[in-house]
């Protein structure tokens, strides 16, 4: 399973990082954003579908609050109405899950790759050998690789909090675009508490990882901000800063994104 | 409802994600081999548990320890303990090069460097030479630890530094072979690879042979570093060569190690080992001793190359095997010290000093 792993996703994306590394000037800082807009790009259709999946979701929300007003007696006919209403609709309630796993393994090859680009002593620099491809002598004469970039040693964390700051505050704002409006209490109550609570959690352990990591975080978090701009606009973040109250039961307007000028 | 699952299931995932990432982080122990050097019938080693032991060499008993057990470790060790004399010289991860009484294990002196200390130090002429991974080359005075002049390199420096005939020739990462003038650190010359430069040069005659990380073998004029000949392995060459009656053996990360011609650089064999080689081979009595990091040690006919015996420990084998008194002693990854029977292989003592209560 590990060498499967190795071969097919972690391998080429250190050996891609490192060719994007000579490419751009040797710098790592650069590369990692550069990699992280392709893996955007190449990852499009799949953000794309968990996007249109959440709006879709959203605009259920009316017909299914109204069901659990109707079956809020029966759980069994409420659940059986429920996936007939998906159903019907063509949507899948799992739909934004789905992408989100896909993406997973990319995080999990890209911090490995970083990490491992980034020996710091002897052990990791072997472990670097393992995974290099031999065959390609440029990739083998960047080593090692220059860690800097502005205040950042990539290899380690941010001395100065800054990279965690900014992971927190793009992730919420990438979530607050994306949040669902909805009159439920407890699904307003638990939308409010992912909304901080993946954010902190994530600038938590950039605290502790490699800033580079982090720098990927943040250039992920500010590509998806703008293709969600692009889906529905600013979402709740517009009524957020307009002062007003979110909208209660209500989903935006099909086709249209509330907060997005036209 | 069902979104709401969604978004429960989708958090535990995320935070299951944050959670290995963070498993994976940078922890402050810093994996570290241990090496050994024998002398005297005594076995000095280091290691990641950050001290110094002395053993007998012929049951690994402890003698003594630096720092003694009541104290605080320093940092990890990789280097082996270099002996001059009464004192021991062994350079830490904590970026100290410390001077040890060799008989109780008692700190003379220590010099510290702005880089950890990965190599061992080279000692001529009273002069102690110093890599350091603050990409500088010291020398001091072996008696007092006092800096007589230091030269920096454009990246780290792992490899020993080696003196011959009043020059001292130094590795760097920075795909550079510098020879400098021993006694002023002025610089003669220097040489420029295709990759990093890890392991130490070898001087033999009127030649520098060093392996790059371009993963080529370079015979250099000592004099001028013009090249002689190189050698094309299949993967870096981290490990220096061993020059024995004009053959070059050297390992490589591509599982191999060579046996070249040291004029002409012709390979005379190669041999397939079970590992990736990182450390220099060992030779004794017509025998080569290499280790590999999945933990084998093969012992070799060096004219032939043939296996005449192999010996499987549990953990990677990334340093140089010492022979001494018919005896093989080599360090593996965890700090365990093996001594096998040079001849047949066979095992006659392990120890794991920093684990022994």
């Amino acid at each position: 399973m590990g060498q499967i792993w190795n071969a097919v996703i972690f391998e080429p994306m250190l050996n891609g990082l490192l060719f994007l590394y000579s490419l751009l000037g040797r710098n790592f800082g650069f590369s990692v954003v550069v990699f992280t807009v392709l893996v955007r790009v190449l990852t499009l259709p799949i953000t794309m579908q968990q996007m249109r999946s959440a709006k879709a979701s959203q605009e259920l929300q009316p017909k299914l609050q109204e069901l659990q007003k109707k079956y809020k007696d029966n759980r069994e006919k409420l659940a059986e109405e429920q996936m007939k209403l998906y159903k019907e609709s063509g949507v899948n309630p799992l739909g934004c899950l789905v992408p989100t796993l896909i993406q997973l393994p990319i995080w999990i090859g890209l911090y490995q790759s970083i990490i491992n680009a980034l020996p710091d002593n002897p052990l990791q620099l072997l472990n670097l050998a393992r995974h290099i491809y031999p065959q390609f002598p440029l990739l083998s004469s960047l080593v090692p690789l220059n860690p800097r970039f502005l205040w950042l040693h990539l290899g380690r964390p941010d001395p100065y909090y800054i990279v965690p700051i900014l992971v927190v505050a793009t992730m919420w704002v990438q979530q607050k675009m994306m949040a669902a409006p909805t009159a439920d209490p407890q699904q307003q109550a638990m939308n409010q508490s992912m909304e901080l609570m993946m954010p902190m959690m994530f600038g938590i352990i950039t605290l502790q990882l490699a800033s580079g990591l982090g720098l990927y975080f943040v250039a992920t978090n500010v590509v998806g901000i703008i293709q969600q701009y692009f889906v529905s606009g600013w979402g709740a973040l517009a009524t957020l800063f307009s002062g007003q109250a979110g909208p209660a039961g209500a989903a935006p307007p099909k086709g249209k994104g509330y907060g997005r000028k036209k | 409802m069902k979104t709401l699952h969604a978004k429960v299931i989708l958090i535990f995932v995320l935070v299951t994600l944050v959670a290995a990432l963070g498993g994976c982080a940078p922890t402050a122990t810093v994996p570290a081999w241990s090496s050994v050097t024998v002398a005297g019938g005594i076995v000095y080693t280091g290691g990641q548990a950050g001290r110094v032991y002395a053993l007998d060499a012929t049951n690994g008993v402890e003698i003594w320890q630096y720092p003694p057990s009541s104290e605080k470790a320093v940092g990890p060790l990789y280097a082996a303990p270099v002996l001059l004399e009464d004192t021991l010289y062994i350079g830490s991860h904590d970026n100290n090069l410390y001077a040890l009484d060799a008989n109780t294990g008692s700190l003379r002196w220590k010099f510290s460097t702005n880089g950890y200390i990965l190599a061992e130090v080279s000692v001529s002429d009273g002069l102690l030479y110093l890599a350091s991974s603050d990409h500088k080359i010291y020398a001091l005075e072996a008696k007092s630890g006092l800096k007589k002049w230091e030269f920096a390199t454009r990246n780290w420096v792992w490899a020993r530094p080696v003196v011959a005939n009043d020059r001292v020739y130094v590795a760097s990462f920075d795909h550079r072979l510098y020879c400098l003038d021993a006694i002023t650190g002025q610089k003669l010359w220097d040489f420029q690879a295709g990759g990093a430069f890890a392991g130490s040069p070898v001087v033999a005659g009127d030649t520098v042979y060093c392996g790059a990380f371009d993963g080529k073998v370079y015979a250099l004029e000592a004099s001028s570093g013009t090249v002689r000949w190189q050698f094309q392995t299949g993967h870096w060459v981290w490990a220096g060569p061993l020059v024995m009656e004009k053959v070059v053996y050297v390992g490589s990360l591509d599982r191999r190690l060579y046996a070249l011609d040291a004029v002409t650089g012709a390979k005379f064999w190669d041999f397939a080992a079970d590992g990736l080689i990182r450390a220099t081979p060992a030779y004794a009595n017509g025998l080569l001793y290499v280790g590999t990091d999945s933990g084998v040690l093969h012992a070799l006919d060096a004219s032939t190359g043939q296996q005449k015996w192999v010996f499987k420990a549990d953990q990677a084998m990334l340093t140089s095997p010492v022979v001494y008194d018919g005896t093989v002693y080599v360090s593996v990854l965890g700090d365990m010290i093996y001594a096998l029977d040079a001849e047949t292989g066979v095992q006659r003592w392990s120890v794991t000093p920093s684990k022994r209560k």
